[in-house]
């Protein structure tokens, strides 16, 4: 009878446990294996530098918005490349005035905001200063102008300039001499229309545009997590290496760096990031960090608060545009706006 | 008899479930590091795919750019041919997800196999 009991229980035992090992395995399975969107990416040359995109769809394939992603990078890169003869920009610098769409009206009018609000350390009319240097393109020969040369072009540069008509849809070049490159402001404008036109696709899209380490966030990672960014090392030749991290689930991160396209003549480094008001690489700073809404706003003030260096004393005033940022001085000194801190912390 | 035979079927789920466990833990758990070749595009048109450690010269219709050293799961830019020389000065790099990119020539050198460590998902700079 005992013997009998026994053997009862054990029976219910295995099986009682049997079934706790199965439901524990499948717990354990579900929990990690739960399915989660997949990123496809896609890596180009555009926009003058190396473009990664990853997507996930919602309702639409990733790989379909990867291709409609490329196709809208190549298309407005070719509209606003100062390179390209079919360009609105190289349009401009050739007949002098033209008639364009709301899009390039308001591009054209956001580069001269931004040169306005930054008292003129972010300028769209640059181009023949820095032609002189050899930065206009990539493959441009780079060397150091004489400061005479400097003068004799430095009367052509400012966004006054630019007569922006938009009653009649019209964009004029005051001054005879007076050439236009939106390569500072158009790159990150690019990434956000494409960035607009996939949401447009589809709402439930998520992942990111990375423009040469100007970034774009389309949706959170997964659907509900931050993408976490690295801000490079601005002191380290080695691109891994990382001085802060951010966390940020939407918007645009862009940073401006003295420490990547540059060249070295006779021990001195010159660097490709110009003040528009002395025509020389701007002062001391290393590296300019701004996250904002737009990947256009990011972009244009990473390069206006660079030229305006770390000691800017109304740096805090940038806010009411928008605008964060961390700046870093050839020192390894840093200041930076009072809501930066905000994207370091992981629980928002 | 039957009831050895019992405690033997305990002692036999007991092993295999914990077996089980073990297995998923690990998985999550150990990274695979290192990576185990290297891929080299040039202008988006595959130029060097490979496992084995080496140098691999690229060209472009004839034209010598720059050289790939493959080495002890580490992958460089050991010299190039463009202005910049930013692709050489990156050095080593031995993380996936890490890419050298060789902005004149179009030519991106990506590792092949491996975890990314890097932790990160994106760099601005």
């Amino acid at each position: 009878m005992r013997t009998k009991d026994f053997s009862s229980i054990s029976k219910s035992t295995v099986l009682i446990f049997s079934m706790l090992g199965i439901s524990l395995i499948l717990l354990l399975f579900i929990i990690f294996s739960k399915p989660l969107p997949t990123y496809e990416k896609s890596e180009i040359f555009s926009l003058g530098t190396y473009v990664r995109i990853y997507i996930a769809g919602g309702k639409v394939s990733s790989k379909s918005l990867l291709k409609i992603a490329e196709k809208e990078i190549e298309r407005l890169y070719a509209k606003y490349s100062s390179n390209i003869p079919s360009s609105v920009v190289y349009q401009l610098n050739e007949k002098r005035e033209i008639e364009c769409d709301e899009e390039s009206l308001f591009l054209f009018q956001a580069a001269v905001n931004v040169s306005k609000i930054t008292g003129d350390s972010f300028d769209p009319t640059l181009r023949p200063v820095l032609m002189l240097w050899g930065f206009d393109d990539v493959n441009s020969n780079k060397r150091v102008p004489s400061s005479y040369e400097i003068e004799q072009v430095l009367p052509f540069v400012s966004y006054k300039f630019i007569d922006i008509d938009s009653k009649n849809r019209k964009i004029k070049l005051l001054k005879e001499g007076v050439t236009v490159d939106l390569g500072g402001i158009s790159k990150g404008f690019i990434v956000d229309r494409v960035i607009d036109r996939i949401k447009e696709i589809d709402p439930k899209a998520t992942g990111f545009i990375d423009a040469g380490g100007d970034i774009g966030i389309i949706g959170p990672k997964f659907g509900n997590r931050p993408w976490q960014i690295g801000i490079r090392d601005p002191f380290s030749s080695d691109p891994a290496k990382l001085i802060d991290t951010l966390y940020i689930y939407s918007g645009a991160v862009a940073t401006s760096g003295n420490y990547e396209r540059y060249f070295i003549q006779n021990g001195t480094l010159y660097h490709h990031i110009i003040d528009p008001k002395t025509g020389y690489p701007a002062g001391n700073c290393r590296s300019c960090t701004v996250v904002s809404d737009k990947v256009m706003t990011a972009d244009a003030y990473a390069t206006g608060l660079f030229v305006l260096g770390i000691d800017n004393p109304a740096l805090e005033y940038f806010t009411k545009f928008g605008v964060q940022a961390y700046l870093i001085d050839n020192t390894g000194k840093t200041a930076e706006t009072s809501g930066f801190e905000y994207f370091r912390n992981k629980v928002k | 008899m039957a009831e050895r035979a019992k405690k033997y079927d305990i002692f036999i789920v007991a092993v295999i479930l914990l077996f089980a466990v073990i297995m998923i833990f690990l998985n999550l758990i150990i990274p695979q590091k290192g990576i185990t070749g290297v891929k080299v595009t040039v202008d988006g048109v595959l130029a060097v795919s490979t496992t084995q450690e080496g140098l691999y010269p690229i060209e472009k219709d004839g034209k010598y750019l720059l050289t790939v050293e493959f080495y002890q799961g580490k992958v460089r830019v050991k010299e190039s041919t463009c202005d910049n020389q930013i692709c050489v000065r990156t050095g080593w790099i031995s993380n996936t997800g890490q890419t050298i990119v060789c902005l004149p020539y179009k030519i991106v050198v990506e590792p092949i196999g491996g975890t990314k460590t890097d932790g990160v998902d994106i760099i601005t700079w």
